[in-house]
Formats: C-alpha cells, sequence, structure tokens
C-alpha cells in the first residue's frame, strides 16, 4: 500500500509569522495534530502538540505572542506519496514521531500519522480559518 | 485552551478509559482503537490495570514485524509499568510529567479507581471528550 492511499489531506498549513494561538485554532477545529509552517508559501517546519506543550505551556509563554517559527520542528522530514507504507512507518518509529508531511516532487499534498497507518483509512481534512 | 492553567487533569482528560484483558488480541484492540476513535486502550488483569497499549505499540511492534494481529495478545506489546496522575492535579503539571517522561498520555486516578485517561491532545487543546466502547 502506498503513502497517498492513507494520508490525511490536505495538510493544513500557516504562516511562520503566525501566533500559536492561531495554531492552536487550526487544531481544534479541523481535528488535526500538526500544522505544517510555511516562508511565503514554501513548508520550512512543523508544529505539533508536543512542541506547544514544551516550548509554550511549560514556559509559561502567551500563545499570542509567541510565533509559529519560532517553535516550529524544522527541517520538515517528509515522505513521497508514492512511498509505500512500510517506509513510512520505518521513518516514524526510527525518528520516533507520529506524522510525516506528504511530498509529490515540491508540493505538500497530505500528512500521513501513525493513526493513518493503524485505522488504514485515508482522511479529508478542512480548514476553518481563512 | 492553553491560557487556562487553573483547569485540573479532571476537567480535560478523555473518559472513561477504554480497558480490555491482557489475552485480548491486537486485531481486538485495534478495532476498539478505530470504533472509539483513541490512541490507546488499557489492558487489565482480573480487572486491574496492568499496562498500556497505544497506536504506535501496534504499528511497530505488528504491522511493521508482519505479525499477525489475530494472533498476537496485548500483554505481549503493552507498556507497562503505568504512569498515573491524580485527576485534581493541575494541567500544568500533567504537562509536565508527559513532556520530561518523553510520552503521550496518562492515566487518571481518583479515589484509586482509573476515571480516565489525558493525553498531550487534551492538554494542549484544553477540551474533555467523552468516549464509549462499542461491543462488537
Amino acid at each position: 500500500m502506498k503513502v497517498n492511499e492513507i494520508m490525511s489531506f490536505p495538510a493544513i498549513t500557516e504562516d511562520g509569522e503566525a501566533s500559536i494561538a492561531i495554531i492552536l485554532k487550526h487544531m481544534e477545529q479541523s481535528r488535526i495534530g500538526g500544522v505544517v509552517i510555511t516562508k511565503e508559501g514554501k513548508p520550512i517546519g512543523i508544529i505539533v502538540d508536543h512542541d506547544i506543550a514544551a516550548k509554550v505551556i511549560l514556559k509559561d509563554r502567551s500563545p499570542d505572542e509567541v510565533k509559529a517559527k519560532e517553535i516550529m520542528s524544522s527541517p520538515l522530514i517528509t515522505v513521497g506519496s508514492d512511498a509505500s507504507v512500510e517506509e513510512a512507518s520505518g521513518l516514524l518509529a526510527r525518528k520516533g514521531i507520529r506524522r510525516l508531511p506528504v511530498v509529490e516532487g515540491d508540493t505538500l499534498v497530505g500528512i500521513i500519522s501513525i493513526r493513518n497507518i493503524l485505522t488504514g483509512e485515508s482522511v479529508p481534512v478542512r480548514k476553518y480559518l481563512s | 485552551m492553553a491560557r487556562e492553567f487553573r483547569l485540573e487533569v479532571g476537567d480535560v482528560m478523555t473518559y472513561p478509559a477504554i480497558t480490555e484483558d491482557e489475552d485480548a488480541s491486537v486485531a481486538e484492540i485495534s478495532k476498539c482503537m478505530k470504533m472509539s476513535g483513541i490512541g490507546s486502550v488499557v489492558i487489565t488483569k482480573e480487572d486491574k490495570p496492568t499496562g498500556i497499549v497505544t497506536d504506535r505499540d501496534i504499528v511497530i511492534k505488528v504491522m511493521m514485524k508482519n505479525r499477525n494481529p489475530g494472533k498476537v495478545k496485548a500483554k505481549e506489546i503493552m507498556s507497562s509499568p503505568l504512569m498515573t496522575i491524580g485527576a485534581d492535579t493541575s494541567l500544568k503539571g500533567a504537562c509536565k510529567l508527559i513532556v520530561e517522561k518523553g510520552i503521550r498520555r496518562l492515566l487518571v486516578i481518583e479515589d484509586g479507581e482509573l476515571v480516565g485517561i489525558i493525553s498531550l491532545r487534551n492538554i494542549v487543546t484544553g477540551e474533555p471528550l467523552h468516549v464509549r466502547k462499542y461491543l462488537f
């Protein structure tokens, strides 16, 4: 099975200048665990719930005052959309992470997570904030 | 949301904790996770919590190794000992423990009883979640 058969799509993105409060809104409303961070429209990092817990909540920083680019994990570890699910699982296991942005050439097309692999289900995602 | 740290663990946990016996197959645990929309199941022995199986355990220890989920038992792949936290602990205290231990979730205990699970997602979004176990 290939990654693009079971990924969540599209990947929700937000600019690096956005506040963590905005990133949190995306996570809540779109029911997702990771937001890909862009600079001039190009993916440069990712923020997952762990980043917010460790770098904002535990540091007593205000989500309104911290920018996405300050706490994102970067560089991005990605996987090709036609890679096998086994390959993606191996990468997730070795890196100790839960999700990988999926790319087709230079284009970001989705995210594959441990949950997608467990359920074998592709999940459509809606972006609620413009 | 991340602002309200006066909240306690009991206010934002996922409840109740979904449990399965240690002799249940991984196929059953997997189905339970899918149907209830959860990422972990607490494993019990004679109704006492002894470990936890997460979606990650199943992917890495069963699917990647091409083992048959119908033949592997929960107790073979569960993580133990269990990490627990009191329902009246502050959210920040739970957050600290989770980050320090490098894990995603803690079992929530109230008066000696398992009452729920608190995950990084619960903490970060500040949203409690009511789940149910589907019988099949």
